[in-house]
Parts: C-alpha cells; sequence; structure tokens
C-alpha cells in the first residue's frame, strides 16, 4: 500500500521547567506518495519539530498527541522506520557526524538494519559514495569529518541518510549557510536520490529557490500550524501569510511581514496570523479557520475562502 | 570620494597542522572603501572574505600588505594606539550569539561596551533610540542571548555596534542564516541605520541578489588557489 505519509490533528509540546511550549498545534496534512514537498516557513514555525515527530526523534520531555501513518502503519512514538523506511538528512552536517569517527564506521553503522558481513558493507559504502559524486571512495572512507568540506560533509550525510535505501527522506534546510555552488551541489545530489530508489521526500527549508526547483508541492508553516499547502503556493500563493512572506523575496524587493512574529508557542484562540494580517475581520481573532479547498491540490486554512 | 579603510597588497597564509604544506588564502588582495558608500565584498566559499574583513578590522595579522585607516597607516599599531580604531569599525557576524555573554542581560552586554569606550551620559536616550531603529522594545534588555530568536539577537548586535556611533560597518554573512522574512527585515533597517549615521559598509555576502541590493560597488575575490581537502 502507498498511501503515503498522513498526519492527523499532530499536536507536540515541549513541557519546560516554567512553562509548556506547543511547538505543533493541530496539524493535518497528508503528504503523498512519490512526491517531494517542501516545508516552508520562518524560523521557529515548528518545521523541524513536525519532521522530528514523524522520525520518532523528539526528546523525552515532549508530549506528542494525534496520528502519523506511513502506508497505512502507525508511526507516532516509535523509531522502527527510521533508517529503513525513512531517511534523514539532519539540519547541521558539521553537528551532526561524530567528529571521532571516520565516514567508513557512520555509513557501517547506518547499514546495520541490512545485517550485510564487512565485506558487503565496505562494498556498499564504496558505491553509495560514488553515487553521491565522490570519485575516489576508498580515501573518503578513511577520511575525519573535519577533513571534509561543507558540501563534502553535506553528501556524506545524504549518502548516510540512504543507505538502506528508505522509500521516503526527510531532508531539513540541506543548503542553510552554504554558497550558490555548494548548493547547486546539493540540489544535484537531492534530485539524484530519486534515482536510487527514494521516491518520496520531505525538504524542510526556507530556501525559496530550492523549494520551486525540487519540489511538487509545499506546506507552508506558521505558528505551529499549516496554513496552506498544495501545488503552485509559490505562483500563485491563497493565504495572505505566504503572500507576506514571499514578498521578503528580492525579486519583490525585500519587503519585511508587517507587525511581530509570534513568541514561540504562544497560542491564539483563532487565525494565528489574525495580528498581522491586513484582511483580518472580527471572526479571525475568535475562530479558528478549517481547511478549504478552493482549487483542485490545494488547501488553505483562512476565512477568506470559505 | 576618499577612502576611510583601505588595504594594499595583502597576503595571508595559514598552517592548518603541521603535516600539510601551508594555505595561502590571501595572495595580494587590495581593497578600498570610500566614505559613505556600501561596498559589497562577494567569492565562493573559502576564498578568505572573512579573513580579509578581520585583517581589515585588525582582528587577526596579516603576514605581509598594509592597512590604512583614513589614510593613516594602523597595520602595525597595538594596545591603546588601537582603541580608537576599534570604536569606530564594527563588525556584525553571522553568529552574533557570540557577541554576548551567554549569562548576561542585555542589558548588561549593552553597558559593557560604553564602559569601555567611556562614553558617559545619556546611555538611556541611545539605547531606547537605537532599540526604536530596530524595531525592538526594552523588554528585551532583561532577556539572555538564549531567549530570543535568531533575529533579534541580530537587531541587538546592530544595537551593540551603533552604541559606539562608528563610522564603519563590517557586515559578513549578517544575515545568511536568518529565513527570507527575517532577512527582508535586517535588510531593511541596516539601509535605514546607514543612511541616519552616515556609515561606510562592507558587506561580505555569497547571495547576489542581497548584494545588488543593498551595494554601490560590488567586488569578487578568486577562489583559493589550492584544492579541495582530502
Ligand atoms: N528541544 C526543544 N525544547 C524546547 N523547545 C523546543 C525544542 N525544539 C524546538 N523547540 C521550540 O519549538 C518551536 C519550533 O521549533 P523548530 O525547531 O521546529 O523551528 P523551525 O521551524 O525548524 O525553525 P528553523 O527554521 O530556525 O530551523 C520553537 O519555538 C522552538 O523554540
Ligand atoms: S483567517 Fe482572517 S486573519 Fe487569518 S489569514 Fe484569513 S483573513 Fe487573515
Ligand atoms: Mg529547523
Amino acid at each position: 500500500m502507498t498511501d503515503g505519509l498522513r498526519i492527523k490533528d499532530l499536536s507536540v509540546t515541549f513541557q519546560l521547567r516554567d512553562r509548556d511550549v506547543r511547538a505543533v498545534d493541530g496539524v493535518s496534512v497528508h503528504f503523498p506518495a512519490g512526491q517531494i514537498t517542501g516545508i516552508i516557513g520562518e524560523s521557529g514555525c515548528g518545521k523541524s519539530v513536525l519532521g522530528m515527530a514523524v522520525l520518532g526523534l523528539l526528546p523525552p520531555y515532549a508530549k506528542a498527541a494525534g496520528s502519523i501513518t506511513l502506508d497505512g502503519s502507525p508511526l507516532l512514538g516509535t523509531r522502527r522506520a527510521l533508517g529503513v523506511k525513512l531517511g534523514l538528512i539532519p539540519q547541521n552536517p558539521a553537528e551532526s557526524l561524530n567528529p571521532a569517527r571516520t565516514v567508513q564506521a557512520h555509513l557501517s553503522e547506518a547499514l546495520r538494519p541490512l545485517s550485510l558481513s564487512r565485506r558487503e558493507a565496505k562494498a556498499w559504502s564504496a558505491q553509495l559514495l560514488r553515487d553521491f559524486g565522490f570519485p575516489d571512495p576508498a580515501r573518503v572512507l578513511k577520511a575525519y569529518p573535519h577533513e571534509l568540506s561543507g558540501g563534502m560533509q553535506q553528501r556524506v550525510l545524504c549518502a548516510v541518510g540512504s543507505a538502506c535505501t528508505p522509500a521516503w527522506l526527510l531532508a531539513d534546510e540541506p543548503t542553510k549557510g552554504l554558497d550558490s555552488a555548494l548548493r547547486d551541489q546539493v540540489l544535484d545530489t537531492l534530485g539524484s536520490m530519486r534515482g536510487r530508489g527514494v521516491a518520496s521526500m520531505l525538504v524542510i527549508t526556507h530556501d525559496l529557490t530550492l523549494a520551486r526547483s525540487l519540489c511538487q508541492s509545499l506546506a507552508v508553516m506558521y505558528a505551529g500550524q499549516v496554513l496552506e499547502m498544495g501545488q503552485g503556493v509559490l505562483e500563485h500563493p491563497l493565504h495572505p501569510y505566504t503572500a507576506a512572506f514571499l514578498n521578503a523575496l528580492p525579486e519583490h524587493g525585500f519587503q519585511p511581514i508587517q507587525g511581530i512574529a509570534p513568541r514561540a508557542g504562544q497560542r491564539l484562540p483563532g487565525c494565528p496570523f489574525a495580528p498581522r494580517c491586513p484582511h483580518c475581520r472580527e471572526r479571525c481573532t475568535r475562530e479558528r479557520p478549517g481547511a478549504c479547498q478552493p482549487e483542485s491540490q490545494h488547501m488553505v486554512r483562512c476565512f477568506l475562502y470559505e | 570620494m576618499s577612502d576611510i579603510l583601505e588595504c594594499r597588497q595583502i597576503v595571508k597564509t595559514f598552517r592548518p597542522c603541521l603535516r600539510r604544506a601551508p594555505i595561502q588564502v590571501l595572495d595580494h588582495v587590495d581593497l578600498r572603501l570610500c566614505q559613505g558608500e556600501t561596498l559589497g565584498l562577494m567569492g565562493p566559499s573559502g576564498c578568505g572574505k572573512s579573513t580579509l574583513a578581520r585583517i581589515l578590522l585588525r582582528l587577526i595579522p596579516c603576514d605581509g600588505g598594509t592597512v590604512l585607516f583614513q589614510g593613516r597607516d594602523i597595520t602595525h599599531l597595538s594596545g591603546q594606539a588601537l582603541l580608537p580604531f576599534r570604536r569606530q569599525t564594527q563588525l556584525i557576524s553571522q553568529r552574533p550569539e557570540t557577541f554576548f555573554d551567554p549569562r548576561w542581560t542585555f542589558q548588561q552586554s549593552l553597558t559593557e561596551p560604553m564602559d569601555i569606550f567611556h562614553i558617559q551620559g545619556g546611555r538611556r536616550a541611545m539605547v531606547a533610540e537605537l532599540l526604536d531603529q530596530v524595531k525592538l522594545t526594552d523588554e528585551l534588555l532583561t532577556r539572555r542571548p538564549h531567549q530570543v530568536s535568531g533575529g533579534e539577537i541580530q537587531r541587538l548586535a546592530l544595537v551593540r555596534a551603533l552604541l559606539l556611533q562608528p563610522r564603519v560597518l563590517v557586515l559578513d554573512e549578517a544575515t545568511s542564516m536568518l529565513d527570507i522574512s527575517v532577512q527582508a527585515q535586517i535588510l531593511q533597517i541596516i539601509k535605514e541605520v546607514r543612511r541616519r549615521y552616515h556609515l561606510s559598509c562592507l558587506l561580505i555576502t555569497h547571495d547576489r541578489e542581497v548584494a545588488e541590493y543593498m551595494c554601490d560597488r560590488i567586488q569578487t575575490l578568486p577562489a583559493e588557489p589550492r584544492g579541495g581537502p582530502v
């Protein structure tokens, strides 16, 4: 069954000493299989936390409610799928590789679920590195992370994340802080994943150029909620937040969003964007807008489309 | 237009470890920042943009060449003699959190440089004016670095720099770790303060669109003359 990834009423709350922070707040979305879906939104809106919930990697003091299923089988609270069905390319290449271990050690560990012999694991590792653009894998396998450039570390992590050829891959900010040449390299790498059996991908990013060229559909997050999702989000945004967010792009003259961004975990009874929305009406501050589908393959949560 | 900050024929070599050959990062580089202009400094990853900026600010030594501030050779000044220069040139980096002591409130962190440079009188009003410029409220002053967002701490770093009334601002990838909406906000603020305080700016970025939007002129450094590691 290839139903894809279904998230229903997912909430994630961090229970901190002095208060609770709700990082994901009632998210219901469906990520279809066979597609690359981007998740965009401002820093702190809950993109990474959503991703970690899917992978079962939330810290112990996080409380998650709701459901997540992959092809019909429940995922929330388990790590069963991690590495095998679902691979991860984490947010910080430099911090995600263990400085004391070689590339070979990282790959061997990632390949463990396949129970290969040492020789097989070695051969497979070399092939993986070749697939990710290292012409001389033998040397790279012996290298330690600090001996690799940022772009190379990123590609090693891609190899680690896709070692067991998971059907799904989650990449968290794969291009953050990279210059344009390295960015193109990562883009190529992610593109080539699909040729390697990874059919479906979630890409968390605030790099809209990457989102545009790589993703078939996009989810827009704000204050822990998915406000808009579908195809053509960048071309004709429906939600007032998405429109304001896109105005910050260079081609629109770097216009910032008016008003103040919500504080971490701050919750409003109505639409989360109401305090900054130019179209806000009285109802918006009282009631939470439900999902509307004004166009096929395009969901939005805003009273303007009811 | 007269030059405010200039360097001539800068050479810089790093020795990563004893076993390896030294790497020449800067090979006789010239740069001139004119009074009141914003100069963009671009180039591929690892070409030495940040190294050059730190040499210009006299934060690290160079192996050859000259640094001039308002026409005066400051390459070999040190200690007390550098103080006036330090005050007039301020750096905003990609990692603003490194400019703040994690244990201190922002109130304390903003007061410290004013103590060092003996800025007396009207401190409160200056802080209030600058907070207003960068669109923050004084509620933030009681917080510590881990309690604010990336965009907020970068704006506080800008306040800290501007309190010293500098002539030159060096922005090293100051917005590259921020998401596009926060980046847009900071760019607008930089445009405003640079006009208001007649600043000359050196803006280091790998984003051509940001450079073209912000700068009067762009200088590109060539890639470093060695292959990648491994
Ligand atoms: N381990 C944690 N403990 C407490 N709060 C957390 C933790 N991780 C994240 N948060 C909070 O949850 C919210 C969402 O964080 P998240 O990391 O998902 O943001 P993001 O959208 O990925 O942002 P960025 O673009 O900066 O990576 C933030 O308010 C953050 O402060
Ligand atoms: S629901 Fe109301 S406040 Fe929210 S985005 Fe739509 S119009 Fe604006
Ligand atoms: Mg994140």
